[in-house]
C-alpha cells in the first residue's frame, strides 16, 4: 500500500482527526469517544465493532453529522462538518449521507415509495419526479411488488430493504448503518448483508456499526473500539 | 469414521472412480475437511470388505484400467440408517486454547488478555474469509447444488462467533477479577 | 389497590414530569372558574349595592309608597298617616344633582321632613363636639345642606362652606351645615349623597307640593299583610306599595337580562375549558396506555383505574378552581367599575364601591368547575380503560384508521342537529305569544347545535384533510404531506382541538354578527330619531341612564327661542312608570311637531294616524318589545298609573325604539302635562334654519343661558356619534370574553400539538437524521396547527352565522322587537377564519420549537 499522499487524499471519503465526544451525565463527564483518528477510503466497507458502550454508535453519529464532536474534526467527502450551521449539516445529511437504522424507522403512514422518496421530497422535489427514482430503487432492492405497501404490511426484512432504498435515494457519498440487522433473524439479516455487500461491490462506501462478529465479517475492514478508542484495525485485502 | 458415510453419500448419487470421488468430496465439504487420496482409498477398501461398496474395472487406452466404484444395496441401507439418526455425542470441549488458559501465568493477566485479543482477531479474520467465500458462492451462477456448502460455511461462522463471544466473556471476567483484587 | 397510594405514587409523578402540560390543562378550568366567579361576584355586588342603598335609604320603614316617577301630591301623605297601625309616614324626595364647577360630581339629594325623618332614618354628624340629638335641625334654613363626609373629603369641602349645585332653577348656592358620618343614608350611592329639607328640595328639583315617595313604619305588633291591605285601600290605583326587599327585587328584574347574559358568558368560558380538560385527559390516556395496562395486569380493576383518573381530575380541577377563584376575584375587582358604568349607562345609576364576598358563590362555582372537569374526563377515562390489559401494553398499531368514528356518535350528532332544527323551526313558525318563543327554547336549540357539530368535528376534519392533501399539499411540499398524515393519524384527538376552535370561532362570529345587526338597527334608528341639530340638557345627554340630568323648567323654551337663527325648539321629557311589575320608560315629546320632520320608524300604524290620534289625547305609542311582552296590538287599550289614578290609553301605533329593553311608551307632551301636571323638561331639541349656523347658535345658547345654569348644548351629530361610541363600548365585554375564549381554544391546540410532538419524538428524530431541517420540522407542526385552526374556523364561521341569527332572535328581538334584522358582517366572518388559522399557527409555535429542538441522537436511541 505505497500510494502517494496525493492519491490517498483523492481516495479519502471520511476523515476523523483527533475526534472526541464527551457527554455530561449529571455531574460526571463521560468520554464516549476520545482522540479518534481514522481515514475511511472511497469504496470501503468498514465494520466498526465493539461491545455496547464502546462508543461505536457515537462514532457513526459523528460521521453522519447527527452529532458533533466536542473536540477534533470530521471531514466527509472533503466537506468539514465543523464550523457550519445545523441547517448546513442537515443538508449534508440529506444529500450526502444515507442512514440505515436498527429499527428501520420508516414513517408508518407513508407507502414504501413515499418513504424512499422522503429525503428528496424534503429537498423540495415534486413527488412525480421522486416517484420514478424511488420505484427504481425499490426494484433494485427486490421490492418491485411492494411499492404501494405501508410499513405495517411489510416484513422486517422488507422494511429494512425499504430503509436501504431510502438511504440510497440521494446517491449518498456514504451509507451508514447502525446494527442494521439487530432486529432481524439470521437468515433475513444475511440477505440484508448480501444486499449491502453487492452495493459495496458497485462502489458504495459503507460504514456499519455492529456488535455482531458475523455482521462485521462482511466488511472489507474491521475496526474494533474499546472504551471510546480504536483498539484494532484489520484490513483485509482481497487475499 | 464419518468419511465412510461421506463416501457412501457421494456414491449414492452416481458411480465414480477414485479421482472423481476426491474432487466431488472437496467440492461439497472441502472447506472443513481435507482428505488425501490415501485416506480415500483405504476407506474404500474397508467399505468393500464390509460389502457396502463394489467396483467395476473400466478399460482405458494407453493406461491401466481404473476402478469405477458403486454403492451396494447393503451400503444404501446403512447410509439411510445413518442419515436418519441424530448425533448423540455433543462436540467435545477439548479446546487447545483452553489448555493454554489453564497454564498461563496467573500473576500476569495482561499477557492473558493480550492472548485473548490476538485469538479473537484470528477468529474474526477467519470469519471474514468464510463470509467472503459465502458471498462468492452466492453470487456465482452455478448449476450445482451449493446449499450444503453454504450451510457448512454458516456452521463455521456460527462456531467462530461462539468462540469470539466466549473469548469476550473470558476477557470481561478476567478484568472483573483483576478489579476485585485491587 | 388503595386509591390514595395510587394517587401518590403514580399520579403525582405525571404531574411532576409533565408540568407544562398540566399547566395548560389546568388553565382551561382555571379561567372558566375565574370567569364565573368574577361575573357572579360582580353581579352579586351590584345587586347587593342596590339592596344596601335601598336599606340605608329606607331605614326603619317597612313599606314604601311610590307613584309615577314625576311625583305625586302631598295630600296623600295625610291619608296614609291616618291608616290605623301606621307609626310614622314620612315624605321623601329623591333627586340627582351635580356640583357646579370642579369635578362636576354627580350626587343624590334626599329631601326629607326635617322634623320627622329621624324617626325612620338615623343620621349622625361628624362633629363630635356638638351634642345635638337631631342633626336634621341644621337644615331649618332653605339653603342648608348636609353632605356625606366621604364626598366632602374627596371634594375638599368643609363645614359652612358654600357650594354651587345645579338645580331646575339653575345654579344655586347651598351652605354645608354639617358632615354626615358614613352611616345610614350617608352610605347610599357610595356616599355621593346630600340631605336637604323636603321643601327646599321641592323648590330646587321638582314641582312644589309633589313628593316622590312615602316611607311607612308600623306600630309594634302590626303584620305586614294586614297593613299592606289597609294602606292599599286608601291609595288610588297605579301607586305601588312595596317592601324594601321588593324594591331590590325590582332592580333585580330590571338587571335580569344584563346579569343573565353576563352569566351566559361565564358558562361559555367554562365550556371551552371543558374541551381542554377532555383533550388533556384523552391525551394522558394515550400516553399512559402502557402504564394503565400494566396496572391492570398487576391486578387493578377497571373501576379502580377509572376512580384513579377521576380522583386525579378532581384534585387537579380543585387546584385549578382555587387558583381560578383567586384570579376571578382579581378580575371582579378590575371589572366591577366597568360593569357599574355599563349598568349606569343602560339602566340605573349605581356605584359599586366594594365587592360582596360570598362563600356560596365561590363554592358553587368551584364545584361547577370540578363537575365540568369530571364530565369532560368521563368519556376518555371510561373508554380508555375498557380495552384488555394486554392490548394496552402492546404498542398501538399506527394506522390511518387509528380513529374510529362510531356510527353511534354520528347518529347522536345527527339527532341533536335534527332536534335543534326542529326547535328552531317551531320557534320560527310559532305565533309571537306562543310558549315556545322564549329565550330558553332558543338557547336549547343553540346548545344542541353546538354539541351536534362538536361531535361531528372528527369526521369533518378527516374529510377536510383528504381534500387538503389532495389539492393543496402538493404546493406545500413534503411538509404539507407530512402535516396531513400526522393529523390523520389521530383524528379523534385533533378533532377535539378543532371542536374547541370551532366553538370559540362560532362564539366570535355569532356575537360579531348579532352585535353588527344590533348596531345597524340601532344606528338606523338613532339616525331616524335624532333629527334636531342641537340638544340642550343640564346633564351630559350622553348618559343613557339619564339619572344625572337635572330637568329644566318649561320656561326655558321661551328664552331659547329668542336666539336668532332657530327654526324650532322642542321639549323632551323622560320619565318612567310602573307597568306589570316592570319599570317602563316613558318618553314624552311634542308629537305633532316631531312627526313633522322626523320620519320615525313604525312597526304598526302610520305617521298620519299618529298625528291625528296622539297629540293632546289619551293615546300613546309603545315600542315593539313592550307590545310583544304584553301582547298589545295597535288599537288595544291599556291602563297606566298617573298621579291622579289610573287612566286608560289607546295604542295608536307600535314603534321602533331601542332606548330600553324593558319597554318604552311614547306620549304627547300635552297629554303628559295635563295628566301628570309635570312641566319639567329633560332636554330641548333645537333645529336651526341654516345648518352652517349650528356652531354659532350653539355658542349663543351657551352664552345666553349658561350664565346661571350649567348646560350642555351638543350638536346632534356629535351626540349621535357619541351614542354610537357608547354602544360600541358596551360590546367591549363581549369582545373581551371572545378573546379569552379564543385564547383558551389556542391552549387546546398547544396541548394537542405538544402531545403529538411528544408521541412522535422518534419519528422527528428519523426525519432530522435523513435530512429534515429544524425549520422544516417546525413548519410541519405549524402547518398542522394552522390546519386545525382553519378547519375549526370554517366550521365555526358557518355555525356562528346561524348562532348569530339565533342569538338575535332569542335574546334581542324578544326584548326590542322584530325590527332588528339580521345583518351579516362579512368582514368579521373573513376575519374569524384568518384569526383562527393565525391564532392556531401561533399556538403551534411552542410545540414547533420543542419539535425542532429534539435531540436527534436521543430521539433515535429511545426505546
Amino acid at each position: 500500500m505505497d500510494r502517494s499522499d496525493e492519491k490517498t487524499e483523492e481516495l479519502t471519503m471520511i476523515e476523523l482527526r483527533h475526534a472526541g465526544r464527551k457527554f455530561r451525565q449529571g455531574l460526571r463527564e463521560v468520554k464516549a469517544l476520545s482522540d479518534v483518528s481514522l481515514v475511511i477510503r472511497k469504496g470501503e466497507f468498514l465494520s466498526i465493532m465493539g461491545p455496547s458502550g464502546s462508543g461505536k454508535s457515537t462514532l457513526l453519529n459523528l460521521i453522519g453529522g447527527l452529532d458533533r464532536p466536542t473536540e477534533g474534526e470530521v471531514i466527509l467527502d472533503g466537506r468539514p462538518l465543523h464550523g457550519i450551521t445545523d441547517d448546513q449539516v442537515t443538508l449534508l445529511r440529506r444529500r450526502h449521507v444515507g442512514y440505515v437504522f436498527q429499527f428501520f424507522n420508516l414513517l408508518p403512514l407513508l407507502t414504501a415509495c413515499e418513504n424512499v422518496g422522503l429525503p428528496l421530497l424534503l429537498d423540495g422535489l415534486p413527488f412525480s419526479k421522486v416517484k420514478q427514482k424511488a420505484e427504481a430503487l425499490l426494484e433494485k432492492v427486490g421490492l418491485a411488488e411492494r411499492i404501494e405497501h405501508r410499513p405495517d404490511q411489510l416484513s422486517g426484512g422488507e422494511m429494512q430493504r425499504v430503509a436501504i432504498a431510502r438511504a440510497l435515494i440521494a446517491d449518498p457519498a456514504v451509507l451508514l448503518a447502525d446494527e442494521p440487522t439487530g432486529n432481524l433473524d439470521s437468515h433475513t439479516g444475511e440477505e440484508i448483508f448480501l444486499l449491502l455487500k453487492s452495493l459495496n461491490d458497485r462502489g458504495q462506501t459503507i460504514v456499519m456499526v455492529t456488535h455482531d462478529p458475523k455482521a462485521a465479517a462482511y466488511g472489507s475492514r474491521i475496526v474494533t473500539l474499546k472504551d471510546g478508542h480504536p483498539a484494532q484495525d484489520i484490513c483485509i485485502g482481497e487475499d | 469414521m464419518s468419511i465412510k458415510y461421506a463416501i457412501l453419500g457421494i456414491l449414492a448419487e452416481r458411480d465414480l472412480h477414485g479421482y472423481e470421488l476426491k474432487t466431488n468430496f472437496d467440492d461439497k465439504v472441502g472447506e472443513f475437511w481435507s482428505l488425501n487420496f490415501g485416506q480415500i482409498y483405504s476407506t474404500l477398501d474397508r467399505l468393500e470388505k464390509d460389502g457396502l461398496v463394489t467396483h467395476d474395472r473400466q478399460a482405458q487406452d494407453k493406461r491401466p484400467d481404473r476402478k469405477i466404484f458403486s454403492i451396494t444395496k447393503k451400503g444404501r441401507i446403512i447410509l439411510t440408517q445413518w442419515l436418519s439418526t441424530p448425533i448423540s455425542k455433543v462436540r467435545a470441549l477439548r479446546d487447545e486454547f483452553f489448555i493454554k488458559l489453564v497454564f498461563m501465568d496467573k500473576d500476569n493477566p495482561a499477557a492473558v488478555l493480550d492472548l485473548i485479543e490476538k485469538q479473537k482477531m484470528l477468529h474474526l479474520k477467519h470469519m471474514n474469509r468464510l463470509t467472503r467465500r459465502k458471498v462468492a458462492l452466492k453470487s456465482k451462477i452455478c448449476n450445482r447444488d451449493t446449499l450444503p456448502t453454504e450451510l457448512l460455511l454458516d456452521a463455521g461462522l456460527f462456531h467462530a462467533e461462539a468462540d469470539i463471544k466466549w473469548l469476550t466473556l473470558c476477557e470481561t471476567k478476567i478484568k472483573t477479577e483483576i478489579k476485585r483484587k485491587e | 389497590m388503595n386509591l390514595a397510594n395510587l394517587l401518590r405514587h403514580i399520579s403525582l409523578k405525571h404531574v411532576k414530569l409533565q408540568r407544562t402540560y398540566m399547566l395548560l390543562a389546568v388553565s382551561g378550568i382555571c379561567l372558566g372558574v375565574a370567569a364565573m366567579v368574577s361575573i357572579d361576584i360582580v353581579n352579586k355586588s351590584v345587586l347587593q349595592s342596590f339592596a344596601e342603598s335601598i336599606d340605608h335609604i329606607t331605614g326603619r320603614a317597612a313599606l314604601e309608597i311610590t307613584g309615577a316617577e314625576s311625583g305625586f301630591p302631598e295630600e296623600l301623605l295625610e291619608r296614609v298617616q291616618n291608616v290605623p297601625g301606621v307609626e310614622y309616614a314620612v315624605p321623601v324626595i329623591e333627586a340627582s344633582a351635580n356640583l357646579s364647577g370642579g369635578s362636576e360630581r354627580a350626587f343624590m339629594i334626599l329631601g326629607v321632613d326635617v322634623l320627622q325623618d329621624y324617626k325612620i332614618r338615623s343620621y349622625s354628624l361628624n362633629d363630635e363636639t356638638t351634642d345635638i340629638p337631631d342633626p336634621l335641625l341644621f337644615l331649618a334654613k332653605k339653603d342648608s345642606i348636609l353632605l356625606s363626609q366621604t364626598m366632602a373629603k374627596q371634594e375638599g369641602i368643609v363645614i359652612d362652606q358654600e357650594i354651587e349645585v345645579q338645580t331646575v332653577q339653575g345654579i344655586k348656592k347651598f351652605k354645608v351645615r354639617g358632615l354626615l358620618n358614613p352611616k345610614g343614608p350617608a352610605k347610599v350611592a357610595g356616599g355621593d349623597i346630600a340631605i336637604m329639607d323636603i321643601f327646599a328640595a321641592q323648590a330646587a328639583f321638582g314641582n312644589a307640593g309633589s313628593i316622590d315617595r312615602i316611607d311607612v313604619s308600623f306600630l309594634p305588633g302590626e303584620k305586614l299583610d294586614t297593613m299592606e291591605a289597609r294602606i292599599r285601600k286608601v291609595l288610588p290605583e297605579g301607586y305601588s306599595l312595596d317592601t324594601p326587599t321588593g324594591r331590590t327585587r325590582q332592580v333585580a328584574i330590571l338587571l335580569d337580562r344584563f346579569q343573565k347574559s353576563m352569566r351566559f358568558i361565564g358558562f361559555m368560558v367554562m365550556f371551552v375549558g371543558m374541551y381542554l380538560i377532555y383533550n388533556a385527559v384523552s391525551i394522558s390516556m394515550v400516553q399512559r396506555r402502557k402504564e394503565i395496562g400494566i396496572l391492570r395486569a398487576l391486578g387493578a380493576k377497571g373501576g379502580e383505574i377509572i376512580a384513579l383518573l377521576f380522583a386525579e381530575t378532581c384534585v387537579i380541577s380543585a387546584v385549578a378552581s382555587v387558583v381560578g377563584i383567586g384570579i376571578g376575584l382579581g378580575f371582579a375587582k378590575l371589572s366591577v367599575g366597568i360593569v357599574a358604568q355599563s349598568i349606569t349607562d343602560m339602566y340605573l345609576k349605581t356605584s359599586v364601591t366594594a365587592l360582596t364576598f360570598s362563600w356560596t358563590i365561590l363554592f358553587r362555582d368551584a364545584a361547577f368547575g370540578i363537575l365540568a372537569s369530571l364530565i369532560a374526563a368521563a368519556y376518555p377515562a371510561v373508554s380508555g380503560v375498557r380495552s384488555s390489559p394486554i392490548s394496552m401494553i402492546l404498542p398501538l398499531a399506527p394506522t390511518v384508521n387509528g380513529f374510529k368514528l362510531s356510527r353511534k356518535l354520528m347518529a347522536v350528532s345527527v339527532l341533536l342537529l335534527f332536534l335543534s332544527s326542529v326547535i328552531l323551526a317551531a320557534y320560527g313558525m310559532a305565533a309571537s305569544d306562543s310558549a315556545i318563543r322564549t329565550t330558553g327554547a332558543i338557547f336549547a336549540s343553540a346548545l344542541l347545535l353546538i354539541i351536534g357539530i362538536s361531535l361531528l368535528t372528527p369526521a369533518f376534519f378527516y374529510r377536510s384533510l383528504l381534500i387538503f392533501r389532495h389539492f393543496l399539499a402538493p404546493w406545500l411540499g413534503a411538509g404539507g404531506r407530512l402535516a396531513c398524515i400526522n393529523l390523520q393519524k389521530n383524528v379523534s384527538r385533533n378533532g377535539v382541538a378543532v371542536a374547541a376552535i370551532f366553538f370559540s370561532i362560532a362564539l366570535y362570529v355569532c356575537s360579531a354578527n348579532a352585535m353588527h345587526s344590533l348596531r345597524v338597527s340601532m344606528f338606523d334608528w338613532i339616525d331616524s330619531i335624532i333629527r334636531a341639530d342641537i340638544l340642550i340638557s343640564s346633564g351630559n345627554p350622553l348618559v343613557v341612564g339619564g339619572a344625572q340630568s337635572i330637568p329644566m323648567p318649561e320656561s326655558l323654551a321661551k328664552e331659547i327661542e329668542k336666539i336668532p337663527g332657530l327654526q324650532s325648539v322642542e321639549p323632551f321629557r323622560k320619565s318612567s312608570l310602573d307597568y306589570g311589575g316592570r319599570k317602563i320608560m316613558l318618553e314624552i315629546f311634542d308629537v305633532a311637531l316631531r312627526m313633522d320632520y322626523c320620519p320615525g320608524m313604525f312597526a304598526e300604524g302610520s305617521k298620519e294616524e299618529v298625528v291625528q290620534l296622539v297629540p293632546g289625547q289619551d293615546n300613546i305609542m309603545v315600542n315593539e318589545g313592550f307590545a310583544a311582552r304584553y301582547h298589545i296590538k295597535r288599537g288595544d287599550t291599556l291602563v297606566l298609573p298617573t298621579p291622579d289614578g289610573p287612566v286608560r290609553f289607546g295604542v295608536a301605533a307600535i314603534v321602533v325604539s331601542y332606548t330600553s329593553d324593558s319597554g318604552i311608551i311614547w306620549m304627547d307632551i300635552n297629554t303628559y302635562r295635563r295628566l301628570w301636571r309635570d312641566t319639567l323638561v329633560d332636554c330641548y331639541e333645537v333645529r336651526v334654519k341654516e345648518k352652517k349656523d349650528i356652531p354659532a347658535v350653539r355658542q349663543a345658547i351657551l352664552d345666553r343661558l349658561g350664565k346661571n345654569r350649567h348646560l350642555f348644548a351638543l350638536p346632534a351629530l356629535e351626540f349621535r356619534n357619541e351614542i354610537k361610541k357608547i354602544m360600541e363600548s358596551s360590546f367591549l365585554i363581549t369582545h373581551a370574553v371572545n378573546i379569552i375564549v379564543l385564547i383558551i381554544a389556542g391552549f387546546g391546540i398547544v396541548i394537542t400539538q405538544l402531545a403529538s410532538v411528544l408521541e412522535r419524538t422518534r419519528e422527528i428524530g428519523v426525519l432530522r437524521a435523513i435530512g429534515m431541517k429544524k425549520n422544516q420540522v417546525a413548519g410541519v407542526v405549524i402547518i398542522e396547527s394552522a390546519l386545525i385552526g382553519t378547519v375549526g374556523g370554517f366550521l365555526g364561521a358557518a355555525a356562528g352565522l346561524l348562532l348569530g341569527w339565533i342569538e338575535l332572535e332569542g335574546f334581542f328581538r324578544l326584548d326590542y322587537g322584530a325590527s332588528i334584522a339580521y345583518h351579516i358582517h362579512y368582514a368579521s366572518v373573513a376575519w374569524a377564519i384568518v384569526l383562527s388559522a393565525g391564532l392556531a399557527a401561533l399556538a403551534g409555535f411552542y410545540p414547533a420549537r420543542r419539535a425542532a429542538r429534539i435531540n436527534i441522537v436521543e430521539a433515535l436511541t429511545n426505546e
